[in-house]
C-alpha cells in the first residue's frame, strides 16, 4: 500500500520535476563505453548508475565520507571498527544474517573496506536480487542503532583485534604514514588503528559516531550493472528516501601536503621478509603536479629496479608506493631486499636512480615522452574499470574528490597528454632528499 | 606472534608548523530515526530472473595443431591472452615448475632480458605464470590496440624459450622463500593425502628447489607446451579473423615434444595418522583443514558436490565464525580436476577453540550427508550454486579463467551451460549420495598449522585418531 505512491513521489522529485536533475555524462562514451548517469535524492544521498547489460549482475557500492582522518582523538581504528559493526545486525536483519542472505542469493564480493578517507561497503549481486542488495544497504544506514548493544559491540571489537594481529604488513605502512606525517595530519596514522584506544572506546561513542558520520547526505551509493538507470533510481528511492538527513558534516582539511624539513628515518623490527620503504609527500589526488609527480616517479622506479635487482643484486622486486588521498599523496618505493643488502648500499641506488631521473628531465633530448611511463598506470585503471566492482568504486572516489564521475576518464585522458616541463617542475619540487622518510623493516635493525 | 617497533627515529621538523586541528572529539548524538514500516517487515523477494546465456567462443586451430578458442566482445578496449597447457607439475616435478614460472620468459633469441623488461612496460603488460599439478598457463591482459605486438612478444619468448643459470638461481632463492613462508599449511596437506614421491604430492622439502637445473626447466616448458597439449585463448576487443594471422605469426613455429607422463596417475587412499600437527609454538591461531580425496572431472558427483559445498559452508558459518573462534569463518573447497584434487574445509581458528571447531566441522559434515534436506534449503543452494557461474564471465580477466579452467581439464567449451542444467535438476538424494561418497566423516584427515603444547592432548582426548607432531622444516 505503502509503496506506490512512495516510489512515484520519489520518481518524479528525482527526474520530473528537475529539482535535482540527472545528469548525463555523455562525454565518458567517446573514450571508454561508459554512460553515467546522477542525481542527489532530497535527503542528500548521491546516486550514480551506469548501465552495463554484458552480464546480469550489479554492482552495489555505498560510499561514506568518513575514513580514519576522522578517527576520534585517542580513538585511532575507530571508523575501521565501525566498518566491521555494520556486518553485526539491524532492527529487521540478525547478526550476521546480512551476509548470509546475500551469499544465499548468488551475491559475491561482499565486504567492506576502511581507507583514510572513506568507508564502503560492497556486493555484486544477480540482477533479480538488487532489491535485495538495496535494502540490506539502506537498513543499516537507517536502522543500525535500534539493536546494537554491548555483546554486538565487543564481537566487531574482537574481530578488529585480530586483524590487527594478522596484518603485519601494515606494520611498515604505518611507520612510514607516521614519519611522514606530523602527529597533527588525519593522514599521521592509518585505518587499521590501535588496539589499546579501541579497547577503551564505549557503546556511546559507537552511538554518537553514526549520528555524526552515517547518514545519506554523507554517503554516496553506486550501481554498475544490469539495470536501467530510471529503474535504479526508482529503487534507491524506494529503499533510501525516507532515511533523515544527519547533521552537516565538516571536515578538517589541513591544506598543502606537508613536506619533511629532514629526512626521518624509523625502524620496524618483525619476522618476516625485510624491506626498505622510502617514500615522499607529493600533491593530492587530481591537483596540479600529482600526475607528474607520478611519471618521475615511475621513471625512478625503472631505474631503481634494474640497479637493485639486475645489477646488483640487492633487492628480489621493487614496487611503486602510490596512495592517492583526498588531502595527499604518498608516493615512493618498497623494496624487498636480499639478504646481503645493507641499507646504506640500498639507499645509495635509490639515489642515483632519483639523480638520473632529475638529469634525465633537466637534459632530456628534444621530444621525449613521459607519457609512456604512464602507460602501465594508464592500462591498469584501464583494465580495472572491466569488472563491475572496481568500476563503481572508482566512479565513487572520483564523484567524491572532484564531483563528478567522469573525472576519472578525464584523467585518464591527461595522462595521455602529460607534458615533461611539468615533470621536471613537480618532480624536483617534491622528490626532493631532505624531504623524504625511509623505513627499515625486518628480523633485525 | 607479537610484533614490536622497537624505534620511531624520527629528526623530523615541518618546513612550516603544522595547522592546528580543530576538535574532533564526538558530539552529543542528535536525535534521528528512520520511519519504519510494513516495507521493511521482510527481506524482498528476487525479481525474475534474467536468462543467463553462456559465452560463446570460437574454437580455431594453427597450421601447426595449436587450438585457439577466441570470444569476441567489443564492449571494453581491453583483451586477454593466455597460453594454456592441459598438462602440469604432474609431468615434471613441483620444484621444476616452481622454478619454471619464475625463470622462464625472461629472455628470447635476439631479445635480452632487459630488452623483454622495457618492451613489456611500454606495452603496458605483466605476465603472470602459474603451473598446477594438471595445467600450466601464462596470462596476460593487454590493452587491445596493443594486442599484437603483445602476442609477437609473447610468442618470441615461450616459442623460443631462453633461461640462464643467472635466472634459475634467482627463481630458486624465490621460489625457496615463497614455498618456505607461505605454503606451511598447503605443503602439509599434500604430504597426507598423497603417498610420497607421488607426482602430485608437491615438495617434501624446500631445499630441492635449490637441485632444478636450467636444462630441466627448458624440458619442461617445451614438453608442456608441446602443440597437442596447448591451447590458447583470446577474451576481448579483437576480431577472431584477424587474432587467428597474429597467433600464426606469433605461435605458428610453436614445437616441443608431447608429454609421455601418464594422463591420471592413480591415487591409493591416504594412510598415516588421523591428526598432524605442524608446530608453530605460542600460535594464538590454529590454521586448520578437514580433508578428502576428490572425484576427477566427468563424474556423475560434480554438480552435486557443489551444492554441497554451499551447504556446508552455511552451516559452518553458523557454528564456527565470530565469537565461536574463527575471523572469518572456514572455506570450503571441492576443486575438480583431470587427476584426482583435495577437498577440504579450511581457515583460521582460535588456539584454545580448535578442537571445539572441529566437532563442527565433522557434525556438520554429517548432518549434510544424513539429515533430511527440506525443499527450501535445496532451493537455496540450487540458486546460490547456479547464480554463482553467470559471474564467472563478468570481466574479461575472470572469463578467461573460467575457460581455462576447462581447457585445462579437457572439457567442451559447453560445459558450464551443461553445469546450470545439471544444478537444475539435482535431488536431495543426488547431493547426501555426493557427500557420503567423497567426504565421509571417518575417512576425514586434519592437518593443523598451530601450537602443539596447547593442541595435541585435546585432540587425543577427541578419541578419533593418532595425532603426530611435525616440526616445520
Amino acid at each position: 500500500m505503502l509503496r506506490t505512491p512512495l516510489i512515484t513521489a520519489l520518481f518524479v522529485a528525482l527526474v520530473g520535476c528537475g529539482k535535482p536533475e540527472p545528469q548525463t555524462t555523455r562525454a565518458l562514451a567517446k573514450r571508454l563505453p561508459l554512460e553515467i548517469v546522477t542525481t542527489t535524492l532530497p535527503n542528500g544521498l548521491r546516486v550514480i548508475v551506469q548501465e552495463d547489460t554484458r552480464q546480469p549482475v550489479v554492482a552495489v557500492d555505498v560510499v561514506y565520507d568518513v575514513g580514519s582522518r576522522d578517527d576520534p582523538p585517542s580513538k585511532r581504528g575507530f571508523a575501521h571498527l565501525f566498518e566491521h559493526l555494520m556486518f553485526e545486525g539491524t532492527k529487521h536483519v540478525q547478526p550476521q544474517e546480512h551476509q548470509r542472505a546475500l551469499e544465499r542469493a548468488g551475491a559475491t564480493h561482499v565486504n567492506g573496506t576502511t581507507t583514510v578517507d572513506s568507508t564502503s561497503y560492497y556486493e555484486v549481486v544477480p540482477s533479480e536480487q538488487l532489491d535485495l542488495a538495496l535494502y540490506l544497504e539502506s537498513d543499516r544506514m537507517g536502522f543500525l542503532l535500534d539493536t546494537l548493544d554491548q555483546k554486538r559491540f565487543d564481537g566487531a571489537r574482537a574481530v578488529v583485534e585480530k586483524e590487527l594481529e594478522e596484518r603485519q604488513g601494515q606494520m611498515d605502512s604505518q611507520a612510514l604514514a607516521s614519519a611522514l606525517f606530523p602527529a597533527t595530519h588525519p593522514y599521521h596514522h592509518l585505518p587499521i588503528g590501535d588496539r589499546e584506544e579501541l579497547r577503551a572506546a564505549t557503546l556511546a561513542d559507537v552511538r554518537a559516531f553514526w549520528m555524526r558520520w552515517y547518514a545519506p547526505n554523507n554517503a554516496t551509493i553506486v550501481l554498475v550493472g544490469d539495470v536501467r538507470p530510471s529503474e535504479a533510481f526508482a529503487r534507491v528511492g524506494k529503499w533510501f528516501g525516507d532515511i533523515p538527513r544527519g547533521p552537516a558534516i565538516e571536515r578538517w582539511n589541513p591544506g598543502d601536503p606537508p613536506r619533511l624539513a629532514n629526512d626521518a628515518h624509523a625502524t620496524v623490527v618483525r619476522p618476516g621478509p625485510t624491506k626498505l620503504l622510502v617514500g615522499w609527500t607529493a600533491p593530492r589526488l587530481g591537483a596540479p603536479g600529482e600526475l607528474e609527480v607520478m611519471a618521475g616517479m615511475m621513471h625512478t622506479l625503472t631505474i631503481a629496479r634494474r640497479r637493485l635487482v639486475g645489477e646488483k643484486g640487492l633487492a628480489t622486486a621493487v614496487r611503486p608506493i602510490h596512495t592517492p588521498g583526498e588531502l595527499c599523496t604518498t608516493i615512493g618505493l618498497d623494496v624487498s631486499l636480499t639478504g646481503s643488502a645493507t641499507e646504506k648500499q640500498v639507499m645509495e641506488e635509490i639515489d642515483v636512480a632519483v639523480d638520473a631521473t632529475s638529469k634525465f628531465l633537466i637534459h632530456r633530448a628534444t621530444g621525449t615522452d613521459m607519457k609512456k611511463e604512464l602507460d602501465p598506470l594508464y592500462a591498469k585503471a584501464v583494465f580495472a574499470a572491466d569488472a563491475v566492482l572496481s568500476r563503481a568504486r572508482m566512479f565513487a572516489q572520483f564523484d567524491k574528490t572532484f564531483g563528478t564521475p567522469q573525472a576519472f576518464v578525464d584523467r585518464l585522458a591527461r595522462s595521455e597528454t602529460i607534458d615533461t616541463d611539468a615533470v621536471e617542475e613537480a618532480f624536483g619540487q617534491w622528490i626532493v632528499r631532505a624531504h623524504r622518510a625511509v623505513v627499515w623493516a625486518g628480523a633485525g635493525s | 606472534m607479537r610484533l614490536a617497533v622497537l624505534s620511531l627515529v624520527l629528526a623530523t621538523a615541518c618546513t612550516k608548523p603544522p595547522p592546528v586541528a580543530p576538535s574532533r572529539a564526538i558530539p552529543e548524538p542528535l536525535a534521528r530515526s528512520t520511519p519504519d514500516g510494513e516495507l521493511r517487515k521482510k527481506m524482498p523477494p528476487a525479481a525474475p530472473a534474467t536468462p543467463w546465456v553462456p559465452p560463446e567462443a570460437e574454437e580455431r586451430k594453427l597450421s601447426n595443431g595449436v587450438r585457439v578458442w577466441i570470444y569476441e566482445r567489443h564492449d571494453f578496449p581491453t583483451a586477454v591472452l593466455r597460453i594454456v597447457s592441459d598438462r602440469g607439475s604432474d609431468h615434471a616435478s613441483f620444484e621444476t615448475a616452481q622454478v619454471w614460472s619464475r625463470s622462464i620468459m625472461h629472455q628470447a633469441p635476439g631479445l635480452s632480458p632487459w630488452q623483454v623488461r622495457d618492451e613489456a612496460a611500454r606495452l603496458g603488460i605483466a605476465p603472470s605464470l602459474g603451473a598446477d599439478r594438471d595445467w600450466t598457463a601464462i596470462d596476460v591482459e593487454v590493452l587491445s590496440k596493443l594486442f599484437a605486438p603483445t602476442a609477437d612478444l609473447l610468442g618470441a619468448l615461450v616459442c623460443g624459450p631462453l633461461v640462464s643459470n643467472a635466472d634459475v638461481k634467482a627463481a630458486q632463492k624465490l621460489a625457496a622463500a615463497t614455498v618456505g613462508s607461505a605454503g606451511l599449511l598447503s605443503r602439509a596437506m599434500q604430504h597426507a593425502m598423497y603417498p610420497a614421491q607421488h607426482p602430485y604430492a608437491g615438495t617434501d622439502g624446500v631445499g630441492k628447489i635449490a637441485y632444478v637445473s636450467a636444462e630441466e626447466v627448458l624440458e619442461y616448458h617445451r614438453r608442456v607446451f608441446a602443440p597437442e597439449h596447448t591451447i590458447i585463448i583470446v577474451v576481448g576487443d579483437v576480431e577472431a579473423a584477424e587474432a587467428q594471422t597474429t597467433l600464426e605469426r606469433a605461435f605458428g613455429r610453436l614445437s616441443g615434444q608431447p608429454s609421455n607422463a601418464p594422463k591420471i596417475a592413480p591415487v591409493p587412499p591416504p594412510k598415516g595418522p588421523k591428526f598432524v600437527v605442524v608446530n608453530r609454538p605460542l600460535a594464538r591461531q590454529s590454521q586448520i583443514a578437514a580433508m578428502w580425496l576428490g572425484p576427477t572431472i566427468g563424474s556423475e558427483d560434480e554438480a552435486p558436490l557443489a551444492i554441497v559445498r554451499e551447504r556446508v559452508r552455511e552451516e559452518l558459518w553458523n557454528d564456527v565464525r565470530v565469537g565461536k573462534g574463527a575471523t572469518y569463518g572456514l572455506r570450503v573447497q571441492t576443486p575438480i580436476g583431470r587427476v584426482p584434487r583435495i577437498l577440504s574445509i579450511e581457515g583460521e581458528v582460535e588456539t584454545e577453540r580448535t578442537v571445539e571447531a572441529i566437532r563442527d566441522i565433522i557434525g556438520d559434515v554429517a548432518a549434510v550427508a544424513n539429515d533430511p534436506w527440506t525443499t527450501e534449503m535445496l532451493a537455496y543452494e540450487r540458486l546460490a550454486a547456479a547464480s554463482a557461474i553467470p559471474q564467472l564471465f563478468e570481466d574479461m580477466p575472470s572469463t578467461a579463467a573460467a575457460l581455462t579452467r576447462i581447457a585445462a581439464r579437457g572439457a567442451k567449451l559447453s560445459y558450464y551451460a551443461n553445469l546450470q542444467k545439471q544444478l537444475a535438476g539435482i535431488t536431495a538424494e543426488d547431493v547426501m549420495r555426493a557427500a557420503r561418497t567423497w567426504m565421509p566423516v571417518d575417512a576425514t584427515r586434519f592437518v593443523i598449522v598451530g601450537d602443539a603444547r596447547a593442541l595435541r592432548k585435546p585432540l587425543e582426548q577427541l578419541g578419533l585418531g593418532e595425532v603426530q607432531v611435525v616440526e616445520p622444516e
